[in-house]
């Protein structure tokens, strides 16, 4: 596993350079910011897409609060962020910016970079989801989005090309289920840790070459030992994100001899379990997917008791022992999503721990922060034994 | 000396005779569910009132006591549904004349209520006692800077201070948190808690002038008419376009004279009456009142009156030539800021919040009402992208005379606050006007006390002040 | 010795803290010496305030404001040369208080135009309080064609001003304030006549 997870760590890595390769050949860049773009448009378009999820710093959001309020999340303070230190080497030969307008916190930045200069696009995404008014809005935005990507490239879009490159995304989602499948194991062969990086370099690696990578690994994981203890605590991570560089909690969590072994996030991850059908209008297939049949998203209304029966399968699918939540400072939303979950929890018995970060993860902080999941850990591993 | 506070409290806002003891007791059944105690009220009417409301101005009086009048409906709703009433829930921010249409059709069969907006507004502006109904550390947990109107809305539920409504409409077209409350409210403490939202995505390219954008408003006109449908079904009473109409015009009568009471004192020098009171008379037009704007008319037509005496005679609330500072949204709640400004020779002029451009002025169009509402949504500054609120902004501040503009205190918005700082750069460059800031909570001062912004507000003021010294 | 004593007034610390700097120095300031001064825990003083930054900025507000009101009350006292409208002898007399409350609140006066006063010039409560010069020059200036002029001369005289007084509170070279108002004056002659 580690000499594949070290390959897709340096493709990932070089992606920033291939794009500027691509960019002398003419190529175009877009960044986008989320699973509510679909980028196979992007390709198809003949541009290079890349995903702009990058966290874990405390400096990036720190560096908007000249012009933001700082009670916003980091992760989007930090798409910003970067940029403004300098430390982004994508958003510079960017061409555009497709910018998912989710919530007030991804709003209010993309203004940060329209008022910076930097060419942007937004695509709505209404959160009454339920109502097909909302959803023809969504239909709508992303027509325009389609029709963006050929005014920006001068390519104009084949459809088959599309439908080819979903094709290869839901492969992709394919394998990365069985691999999230190993870890319903009692001693499961890889942990978050690696899943969440399997993840992030799906989007940076070329599909064709992370198919075949996730097919090697699977092949080896499958029959693989386990790499936890025996019997140790099962977590489900619940959360916003864990964005592209945020690795230390699941890390701690791990190391403290607990197993992740399920995952609930809204951002930073694909939204493997919801493929796009291949037959038929694609933008309709794509908006039932991942808008309309999909367990919705945070910021949707109505969203949280459809969410907490999604977590209460995951709980009992997984032998769940124990529930992480895992917040970004100042998502209000979330704040509060928390509180109906952590009532819920509670009536089912199950402990849970709730998490919030501001990337902040200098040596004075992590102090605590350790100990805190380390009790954790240890207080499943005492209920465990006295089960 | 308790029944003495409420019936004291009454007289200053002018209620006399027959009418003072026909209200009195509705007065104290609606203070005791609200919390206030005979020693609140007491405090209100010996200091707090006197300190920060000009009560010799009868404009002032009587717009207090409109308010105080829709309190008491508020408080009363619970008979009202045990009478068979239909209870209806708006939530700041919205245009009120979609509640107001409900009104219309109607009548008494249905009540309108914006009950977090009205109980802070009133407990703080008059009382200095919303803080109970905004502690919470559990639920929305203050590290989370959550907004004091959501907070007080979930525990006056949870304090059974509300009524459950029969339906909420909320519109999530400036923040994520307000419809979210619902939710939060629904799950955690009351199930029977049913909510209609009315939301639509921010995502116009900067600097388009969101009004213009016929897609755009047509597509809120359709969520606005969508939502009026469903509350009909809810309520039993549709909702009809003559009902919209009555509402527009009723809606558009008023802001046409407060925006005439705007000129009036932001022109003014000396200015005649303080930001608290202009503001007392702009809040409504964010909220429907079920008593509706017969209260707060007479009000409105009185202080006009008046500030034009105060002009001619040249009073005023500081000496002439004294500096004036224009603001997104005087914070009334918190009275002691303007008072603090005042008492460095500085007043608060206006709010950009209730200061309406043409475009909003010209708007009564019937022809379809819903499309007008979503148009005059679009119109103003505070749902639309950066720029265009700049630009809008910008328009407005050329009919007032200021030396500067005073922004923040809404630190816990994640769109009205989240890009002040940049936007009042942009302000500032296109009108020459001096922008300033000040971190703050609009709602709750918890964490913004007086002695902790004190500074800032005298330093601003000595740059006013010297500044004005230069121009003379 | 008494720990985890209560404090009640967060002023409290911001007044102490701002006798440290002006009296020990910026350098002197740390939350571990603020504590000490205070008889609590550093984890107390965390309960008050979120971070060293915090109480920097409070000690700026508070520089401002005494340096405003030096600036103001000066203004007061010299109504012939506010009415002449002259820019260059509102500029002296700006330059002489900014001086004599330098000498007094060195610290503070290091805090807000030192090297790392960016901080501060950035923060959307500061930044309006900066640029004092031009803001008050701009309503002398005899036409809109100089303008342009005007500013560009009120940001050279600011930063001669904070060069040299920085230079001189950090005994780095010596301007006795008769000295540092003659290449003030002179510099001030050559702008704005």
């Amino acid at each position: 596993m580690e000499a594949i997870m070290k390959e897709l760590a340096k493709q990932a890595k070089a992606r920033p350079v291939l794009l500027q390769k691509a960019k002398e050949e003419g190529k175009k860049v877009i960044e986008y910011t989320g699973n509510f773009i679909p980028e196979e448009y992007i390709r198809a378009a003949g541009a290079e897409p890349f995903l702009m999820c990058r966290g874990g710093d405390p400096e990036a959001p720190d560096a908007v609060l000249e012009y933001m309020l700082r009670f916003m999340n980091p992760l989007a303070r930090s798409m910003a962020g970067y940029w403004l230190m300098g430390m982004d080497v994508v958003t510079p030969i960017t061409d555009l910016i497709v910018m998912q307008q989710t919530d007030n916190h991804v709003g209010r930045i993309s203004e940060l970079l329209e008022f910076k200069g930097l060419p942007v696009f937004k695509v709505g995404v209404p959160p009454d989801w339920d109502k097909q008014l909302a959803v023809d809005y969504y239909k709508d935005q992303l027509k325009k989005f389609v029709a963006k990507m050929e005014e920006v490239t001068g390519n104009k879009i084949d459809e088959d090309e599309v439908r080819k490159n979903f094709a290869k995304t839901n492969a992709i989602n394919e394998r990365l289920r069985k691999i999230s499948e190993l870890r319903k194991k009692n001693n499961p062969p890889i942990g978050f840790s690696e899943f969440i990086k399997l993840n992030h370099y799906s989007f940076a690696v070329d599909n064709d070459v992370m198919i075949g990578k996730l097919d090697e690994l699977y092949d080896e994981l499958k029959d693989a030992p386990g790499k936890f203890m025996e019997d140790c605590p099962r977590i489900l991570l619940v959360g916003h994100a864990v964005a592209i560089g945020d690795y230390v909690v699941p890390k701690i969590l791990e190391d403290a001899g607990a197993a992740i072994v399920a995952d609930f996030l809204d951002e930073g991850i694909r939204t493997y379990n919801d493929d796009v059908a291949l037959e038929g209008n694609l933008i309709d297939n794509f908006v039932d997917a991942k808008y309309v049949n999909k367990v919705p998203i945070d910021i949707f209304q109505p969203a949280w008791e459809q969410r907490f029966e999604y977590i209460k399968k995951l709980i009992e699918e997984n032998r769940i022992d124990g529930v992480v939540w895992y917040q970004l400072a100042f998502d209000e939303i979330y704040d509060m999503e928390c509180s109906c979950v952590a009532k819920w929890l509670k009536e089912m018995d199950m402990p849970m721990l709730k998490l919030e970060s501001s990337y902040e993860y200098s040596r004075e902080s992590m102090g605590p922060l350790t100990t805190r999941l380390e009790s954790f850990v240890e207080a499943l591993k005492g209920g465990k034994k006295n089960a | 000396m308790g029944a003495l506070a409420h019936r004291n409290f009454l007289k200053l806002l002018d209620f006399r005779g027959e009418e003072l003891e026909s209200f009195l007791p509705r007065w104290e059944a609606a203070a005791e569910k609200i919390g206030l105690t005979e020693k609140d009220v007491d405090f209100a009417v010996q200091e707090w009132i006197p300190a920060y409301w000009d009560t010799s101005l009868r404009g002032v009086r009587l717009c207090m006591a409109a308010y105080i009048r829709e309190l008491v409906e508020m408080c009363s709703l619970d008979q009202w549904k045990k009478a068979g009433s239909k209870v209806v829930y708006g939530i700041m921010p919205s245009q009120p004349v979609c509640y107001r249409a409900i009104k219309f059709a109607g009548g008494d069969k249905v009540k309108i209520s914006y009950p977090d907006f009205l109980m802070a507004s009133v407990l703080n502006s008059f009382f200095n006692r919303a803080d109970p109904l905004m502690e919470d550390t559990t639920v929305m947990t203050p590290r989370c800077r959550h907004c004091g109107l959501n907070k007080l809305r979930l525990n006056a539920r949870r304090q059974d201070r509300i009524v459950s409504p029969d339906v909420v409409w909320n519109w999530g077209l400036y923040c994520n948190e307000g419809p979210k409350t619902e939710e939060l409210i629904q799950c955690l403490e009351d199930p029977k808690w049913s909510y209609i939202t009315t939301m639509v995505p921010h995502d116009q390219a900067y600097g388009s002038h969101e009004a213009d954008n016929e897609e755009r408003v047509q597509y809120l006109a359709a969520q606005l008419e969508y939502a009026q449908k469903k509350i009909g079904e809810i309520t039993g009473v549709p909702v009809e376009r003559e009902h919209m109409c009555q509402a527009i015009e009723e809606y558009h009568s008023y802001i046409v004279r407060l925006d005439y009471l705007n000129h009036l004192v932001g022109n003014a020098d000396p200015q005649p009456i303080t930001g608290n009171e202009i503001t007392l008379f702009g809040a409504p037009t964010g909220m429907a009142f079920d008593t509706g704007f017969r209260y707060l008319r007479e009000a409105l037509e009185t202080m006009i009156r008046e500030v034009e005496a105060r002009i001619a005679a040249g009073i005023g609330v500081l000496p002439k030539g004294a500096p004036k500072l224009g603001c997104h949204f005087i914070p009334f709640c918190l009275p002691w800021v303007d008072k603090a400004f005042l008492d460095q020779g500085v007043s608060l002029s206006f709010s950009t919040c209730f200061a309406f451009s043409k475009e909003q002025l010209n708007f009564i169009d019937c022809k379809n009402p819903y499309y007008t509402v979503a148009k005059h949504w679009y119109q103003g500054a505070n749902a639309v992208n950066m720029k265009d609120e700049a630009n809008i902004i910008s328009e407005i501040l050329k009919e007032y005379r200021l030396n500067g503009m005073l922004y923040g205190f809404y630190t816990f918005d994640r769109w009205l606050g989240a890009h002040q700082k940049t936007m009042i750069q942009m302000v500032e460059k296109q009108t020459g006007i001096q922008h300033f800031y000040i971190e703050g909570d609009f709602w709750d001062d918890e964490n913004y006390r007086i002695e902790d912004r004190i500074r800032q507000i005298e330093n601003i003021s000595y740059f006013l002040h010297m500044e004005k010294m230069i121009s003379i | 010795m008494a720990r985890s004593k209560k404090i009640y007034d967060k002023q409290k610390i911001f007044e102490i803290s701002s006798r440290i700097v002006n009296e020990e120095g910026v350098a002197a300031l740390s939350v571990r010496h603020l504590a000490g001064e205070l008889k609590v825990s550093s984890m107390t003083l965390y309960n008050y305030v979120e971070n060293i930054n915090e109480i920097k900025k409070e000690i700026v507000l508070d520089g401002m404001n005494r340096l405003y009101h030096r600036v103001y009350q000066a203004l007061d006292a010299n109504q012939e040369t506010v009415r002449q409208k002259s820019a260059a002898e509102l500029c002296m007399l700006i330059l002489r208080e900014i001086y004599l409350f330098a000498e007094d609140y060195q610290g503070s006066f290091e805090l807000m135009f030192g090297k790392d006063s960016l901080e501060f010039r950035q923060d959307a409560e500061m930044r309006p309080l900066y640029g004092l010069f031009w803001k008050l020059l701009k309503k002398t200036c005899p036409c809109e064609e100089m303008e342009d002029d005007y500013q560009k001369g009120c940001v050279l005289v600011e930063c001669v001003m904070c060069s040299l007084i920085l230079e001189h509170l950090q005994n780095k070279q010596s301007y006795p304030q008769a000295a540092y108002e003659e290449y003030l004056g002179f510099l001030v002659r050559k702008l704005f006549g």
